[in-house]
């Protein structure tokens, strides 16, 4: 088979990240572009030029292209979305205003009052509504319809959500509502909710609609530019567009459901970051993706990232599956800052890329963390971004030492000790928070760290949690592009269907037919996506529950027995997880389901990269004195490009990566991978 | 303490407290912990004061000492001991009613006491007279369950087994409240984990002392942010519709005192204790429930402070024996939640007389479970479902409209989705949205109240509605906003059979039968007349309030989706601006202002003093039959249901002077 080039994309608030691979796992390349808010599609369309260039290569050789964006998540988060209005069961118009109710910060009575997604004069009641056997409650006459369709017109909407009361397990009049409405008007893109997402509870379900209506009319044009950009540069390959959970839909698939891409950066990065240390041997892993504004957290698990169906978008919840990560607000950009009472804060406040930390010379005059780690020593000044970017050291001393004399502490390598030490407690009972909240042991896990500071960060936050294992991957300041260009086309899809599992027999039946739709959409999609039938990999679960307990487990249900969809095999199988996770079994009670859900994947291009030579040894390239623990140290510096497969080192060492900087303290040792992971361990 | 490590620590614990917290909420099964997070963990200093204590998870009530609950004990609480209680007084108020079982177990390193663990859970029933142990009119906390005072659950370790014996025979639930118990105990370990931690980390005695330097620091930053109160006296009261067994109303006074951010709580003219579940247990100490609206007013102006006990250092009360707020055992205090509620409204009330542009103004004032019962034809079994929480709206404030449909002031519960209510029970649920002109009016006005309406589909349902209020005294508005609407209930709404129901128990439907709660919106903030009159269009197409409001109440004429600006004019001149200048502090809607104009503060101090000569068990009957006289359309349900109880006020202010007097000499 001849040679195929894939090419990732992450666009991200700074730089915008490219990396190339190949099918036979002989190259690796990356490009770091500034990125264009003001016109998005420029950094990718510059960045892919150069990145051929860079590689020799031109578009006609690339086969796959695979974007990652954060678009639709900042046009939800800065309210920059279209024109989206509402149609829905007439008693219920207020949906989007009362929400779930209860306040984000309960300890804040001046919490600014939102505006509602949908202005409530763009939400229009009619007379449909299902009861929940399906039977109509009330049905819309053809007057209802046109008096909607002219109040839209009237208000000049881009996108209509139509949400109808139970219609997650009867979707035919939602379904009528929505093709009655698109018929009346042409230019408006309307979406059915349980078209999109078919699962109870009509806030969420709601909100999927509208969060696709109100990033839909930019996405699309978005990616329609950047299709016909691509293709007049030559290339003639696929585009794909990364998703929340990990993997990848054609661009067909993300103008019609952008909504699945809301947050494809991140989660690139934790599924890539699983195969990775899949690779290595390691099943539970951390990862701390740091960057400039903040650090996102995620954990995986027995070889799987973690997922939720209970992601916040700001104040909203998705209740799509993403992977789950969690963000915390402390990154390279966090500004230090005193409190009237003289004690030392971190973040969550960040100098962001402009002005940025102080030693970047734009004019911030706020110390920030990465002003930290150029006076400790961490950073090399000449050697940021690959020495694209010179640190100016004397700016970051003098914002230290100036807010030194606030708190009254001397020095500037003093101060950026103690809010180092700060950021890293912080950090560190973020990670034990989560492994309360799981109930799982720390001593399994292994951190892995990427983003443009996770690097330099990781042994501080290892030593305070008491992690003895990291995994830096190779380029980690480019991870997330390197992510999505390795995740493979997957799809969720879920449906609402409750049914009692021991005392109903037509119990079995309703999983079964639930699964068989489930299955024959997953099917269509994958045929759509290019992939021969039934190549799609499937995997089945179910959401099931003791009736009357806050419980509800979603359980992971093997092949056969969903082919079978016996009742009591059901059953069994959610007595045992509770059993596992609460003690005990209520053998006598009944147990429910209430969503089936299904994931589809196709395979996922190879983890192959290019080999590095084993040959030669590790050479220094230089010293430096960095201060560890408020003590200064002399550490050897290497360029992680020229240490050869299976090289050994001891701290205290300094690792220049293309994109980023590993600190290897005393006491912890490092060793290179045939691919270039780096692998540290404590040594105690 | 140096303030780095001082810093380090304040996250420390804090995330110590949240581990705790996670940890309870994932081994926890039962429906309080896992849906409505009534439920608490923190760490407490050898001094009995919380030092850590979670931000986002669970009950922030902090304000709380643990020494006499220890005392009680009446022996030395040792390495590996857990000790248990539920015991309202003795607990002086730790524990403020029944349901909320309580662990601490205390933290060693060797021979020395580093802290103590804390955690409660709100457990499904403890035992009494009704399933879930709680209901407005139990009237002695015998009613209200299985009563444990101090004991030990674990000694060095091991499981007391006689008083889990004990304890499981007295429950309705013991299976789910067992499994509670063991979640509690894995939060208390996971937080004696984290301190040895953080004891092996910092070193013994800079961890102790380190707990105080944290409530120090607290303590000055709460300081800092409560010396904004100008110094001054100032007094408010607020009411409870009635006391659940008698329609005579209960009264919440407050006079607060501040002086440079030292601030003095005196509710001593609050009413005397009523003979149901209303009842606050303090034991005359300053307590969680009365300084809650401190707290967030701390916490709203300094975000970063601690949340420790030390916020409250310089914050005293004065309470007076036999009143709600300090009851005799065994007063009942099931719903003190309820008090909790109004006392905070009377603070705020307070607090805004000196900076009214700082805190917002009442919610609606309720938070109702729709309960409904539905009894299987054949079998008889019963299916009890939580409809909705159906909440109110929030005030607003200088600067911001209130919330609509959400009030965060005490409780942040969430609503259930219409599609699983319509699951769990045989109802269609016909409406789930706002209450129009439910809100008060204002420059800025309130959030809006909800309107629920259900019909149920089998004769012989039942629907409970506890902590329905604001049927009588309305939320306020304040600085010339207007007061938000009434609560109402209502039977059949817009048909021939449509009845207004009233503050419920319960009520027996029939099927097919509707019922629609309408909850108030918050108070206005500012003459509705400043309000843009683009803000009262959009608030007009929105369908948030009527064009006839817009028109009544804000001096704006819509015609025809659009303002008219020459009508808008002449409405607007036709009456003086209101301000606070212009004696428009504070608008309480005219049945408050009815009921005040006979039942001043004085009268009331008088009439509270007299009842206070008097015997404890006999105040509530005297108290009672002093109103029957005064008011008697009070006892009337039309009269009320009219807002009309008091048609002569000079008549009934002649009469409570004279009763006064004569329950004042008459031994």
């Amino acid at each position: 088979m001849a040679r195929s080039y894939r090419v990732g994309i992450d666009v991200g608030g700074t730089f915008t990240d490219f990396v190339l691979i190949d099918s036979e796992g002989e190259r690796l390349e990356t490009w770091k572009e500034p990125s264009t808010p003001a016109d998005p599609a420029r950094s990718v369309v510059d960045g892919f030029a150069q990145l051929l260039q860079h590689a020799k290569l031109s578009a006609a050789d690339v086969d796959v292209v695979v974007h990652g964006t954060t678009l639709g998540l900042n046009a939800i988060l800065q309210e920059r979305g279209g024109r989206v209005g509402l149609v829905i069961s007439r008693g219920f118009g207020d949906i989007m205003v009362i929400g779930r109710g209860g306040l984000p910060n309960s300890h804040n009575y001046k919490d600014p009052k939102r505006q509602p997604l949908v202005q409530r004069r763009h939400v229009y009641e009619i007379p449909a509504r299902l009861r929940i056997d399906g039977s109509v409650l009330e049905e819309p006459s053809e007057e209802d319809l046109d008096r909607v369709a002219a109040a839209a017109r009237a208000d000049e909407l881009q996108a209509l959500a139509v949400l109808v009361i139970n219609s997650y397990s009867h979707p035919d009049m939602e379904e009528a509502v929505a093709g009655a409405l698109a018929a009346r008007l042409p230019d408006v893109r309307v979406m059915a909710s349980a078209a999109l997402w078919p699962e109870v509870r009509e806030f969420e379900r709601a909100l999927v609609a509208v969060l696709n209506g109100y990033i839909h009319p930019m996405m699309d044009d978005y990616y329609a530019a950047l299709d016909r950009e691509l293709s007049a540069m030559g290339l003639g390959g696929r585009l794909e567009i990364a998703t929340s959970n990990g993997g990848t839909v054609g661009v067909e698939t993300a103008r019609r459901r952008p909504i699945d891409t809301l947050l494809s950066g991140p989660a690139a990065g934790v599924s890539a970051g699983t195969r990775l240390a899949a690779e290595a041997g390691i099943t539970h892993a951390i990862s701390v993706d740091m960057g400039g504004t903040s650090s996102d957290m995620s954990i995986t698990h027995d070889g799987e990232p973690e997922f939720t169906t209970e992601t916040r978008i700001g104040v909203y919840p998705v209740i799509i599956p993403a992977i789950n990560v969690w963000t915390i607000g402390a990154g390279g950009g966090s500004v230090l800052w005193a409190d009237p009472q003289g004690l030392l804060k971190v973040g969550p406040r960040s100098a962001g890329a402009d002005p940025g930390p102080a030693c970047y010379g734009r004019g911030g005059s706020e110390p920030t963390i990465t002003d930290c780690y150029l006076v400790l020593g961490y950073l090399d000044p000449e050697h940021f971004l690959g020495g694209r970017m010179a640190l100016d050291r004397d700016a970051a001393e003098a914002a230290l030492a100036r807010l030194g004399k606030a708190i009254g502490i001397d020095g500037a390598e003093q101060v950026a000790e103690a809010a180092i030490r700060i950021a890293t407690a912080k950090m560190s009972t973020e990670v034990t928070k989560g492994m309360a909240q799981r109930g799982y042991d720390l001593a399994d896990f292994t951190l892995l760290p990427f983003g443009g500071a996770g690097p330099t960060q990781a042994a501080l936050l290892a030593e305070e949690t008491r992690l003895s294992r990291i995994l830096v991957p190779p380029s980690p300041g480019t991870f997330c592009a390197f992510g999505a260009v390795t995740g493979g086309l997957r799809r969720d899809f879920a449906r609402s269907r409750r049914a009692t599992l021991n005392a109903d027999p037509e119990a079995g039946r309703a999983f079964a037919e639930a699964l068989e739709s489930l299955e024959a959409e997953a099917a269509a999609w994958s045929t759509e996506e290019g992939g021969p039938a039934g190549q799609a990999e499937i995997a089945v679960f179910a959401d099931m529950q003791y009736p009357k307990t806050a419980v509800e487990l979603t359980i992971a249900v093997p092949p056969e027995i969903a082919k079978r969809a016996d009742p009591s095999e059901l059953a069994e199988l959610f007595h045992c997880e509770h059993e596992r996770l609460y003690g005990f079994r209520d053998a006598a009670s009944p147990v429910y389901f209430t969503t089936v859900r299904v994931t589809a994947r196709l395979p996922a291009p190879s983890l192959k990269l290019p080999p590095r030579s084993a040959n030669g040894s590790a050479v220094p390239a230089g010293r430096r004195r960095v201060i560890w623990r408020g003590a200064p140290v002399e550490a050897e510096v290497f360029a992680a490009d020229s240490l050869p497969a299976g090289a050994e080192l001891r701290g205290p060492a300094i690792i220049e990566m293309i994109d980023s900087t590993i600190v290897v303290p005393p006491g912890w040792s490092l060793g290179s991978d045939a691919i270039g992971s780096m692998h540290l361990t404590r040594k105690d | 303490m140096d303030p780095i490590t001082l810093e380090i620590l304040n996250t420390q614990v804090a995330a110590a407290s949240e581990e705790m917290a996670l940890t309870l909420k994932r081994t926890a099964r039962s429906l309080y912990v896992k849906e409505a997070v009534d439920f608490g963990v923190g760490l407490v200093t050898p001094e009995g004061r919380f030092f850590g204590n979670p931000r986002d998870f669970g009950s922030a009530l902090i304000d709380h000492d643990i020494t006499p609950t220890l005392e009680a004990l009446g022996e030395p609480l040792e390495s590996g001991d857990v000790l248990l209680t539920n015991h309202p007084y003795e607990t002086a108020g730790l524990v403020s009613h029944t349901p909320d079982l309580t662990l601490i177990r205390p933290y060693y390193s060797g021979e020395t006491l580093v802290c103590y663990g804390y955690t409660f859970v709100h457990s499904t029933d403890v035992g009494g007279k009704v399933p879930s142990s709680v209901s407005p009119t139990n009237s002695e906390l015998y009613q209200e369950g299985l009563l444990i005072p101090s004991v030990k659950l674990m000694r060095r370790g091991e499981w007391n087994n006689d008083v889990l014996r004990l304890y499981r025979a007295n429950v309705r639930t013991p299976d789910l409240n067992c499994h509670d118990l063991t979640a509690m105990l894995a939060a208390l370990e996971t937080g004696g984990k984290r301190v040895e931690a953080l004891v092996a980390e910092h070193g013994l005695e800079a961890f102790i002392q380190g707990q105080r330097d944290l409530l120090d620091y607290a303590a000055e930053k709460a300081r800092a942010v409560l010396r904004q109160i100008p110094d001054g006296t100032y007094d408010f009261w607020d009411f409870l519709d009635d006391d659940a067994i008698t329609p005579v109303p209960m009264r919440f006074h407050v006079t607060v005192k501040v002086d440079d951010g030292r601030i003095h709580l005196d509710f001593t003219e609050t009413d005397p204790q009523v003979d149901s579940a209303y009842n606050v247990p303090t034991l005359g100490r300053r307590h969680a429930w009365l300084t809650v609206r401190i707290l967030h007013f701390v916490t709203t102006h300094d975000p970063s402070v601690p949340m420790n006990g030390g916020i409250f250092r310089d914050v005293t009360v004065a309470l007076r024996k036999g009143t709600i707020l300090d009851p005799i055992f065994p007063a009942a205090t099931g719903v003190r939640a309820a008090s909790a509620y109004r006392l905070n409204d009377a603070v705020t009330g307070a607090f805004a007389q000196a900076v009214d542009e700082e805190v917002p103004c009442p919610s609606g004032g309720a938070m109702v479970p729709v309960v409904l019962a539905e009894y299987e034809q054949l079998s008889g079994a019963r299916n009890v479902v939580v409809l909705n929480s159906v909440i109110v709206g929030s005030g607003a404030r200088r600067g911001s409209d209130g919330y609509d449909g959400i009030d965060g002031s005490l409780s942040t519960i969430r609503n259930t989705p219409v599609e699983k209510s319509e699951l769990e029970a045989g109802v269609e649920i016909l409406e789930y949205g706002l209450n129009r002109d439910s809100a008060g009016p204002g420059q800025w006005r309130g959030g809006l109240g909800l309107r629920f309406t259900f019909r149920v589909s089998q004769s012989g349902s039942a629907v409970l509605g506890r902590g329905l209020e604001r049927f009588y005294f309305r939320p306020w508005g304040m600085a010339g906003g207007m007061p938000g609407a009434n609560m109402r209930v209502v039977q059949n709404i817009g048909t021939p059979r449509e009845k207004a129901l009233g503050k419920i128990d319960i009520v027996w439907l029939e099927k097919g039968d509707t019922v629609t709660f309408l909850t108030p919106g918050g108070g206005g903030y500012g003459d509705p007349f400043l309000r843009a009159p683009e803000a009262v269009l959009d608030d007009v197409l929105s369908g948030f309030v009527s064009p006839e409001a817009a028109e009544r109440d804000y001096g704006v004429k819509i015609v025809e989706r659009a303002i008219d600006r020459e009508a808008t004019a002449r409405l607007r001149k036709a009456r003086p601006l209101r301000s606070k200048e212009n004696g428009d502090a504070f608008d309480f809607g005219p049945e408050r202002n009815g009921w005040d104009a006979v039942f001043t503060r004085d009268r009331m101090q008088a009439l509270n003093d007299a009842l206070m000569t008097r015997p404890p068990s006999q105040r509530q009957s005297l108290r009672q039959e002093l109103f029957r006289v005064v008011v008697p359309e009070l006892f009337d349900a039309d009269a009320r249901a009219a807002r009309q109880v008091i048609p002569d006020p000079a008549a009934s202010k002649e009469r409570l002077e004279a009763a006064t007097a004569d329950l004042a000499k008459d031994h």
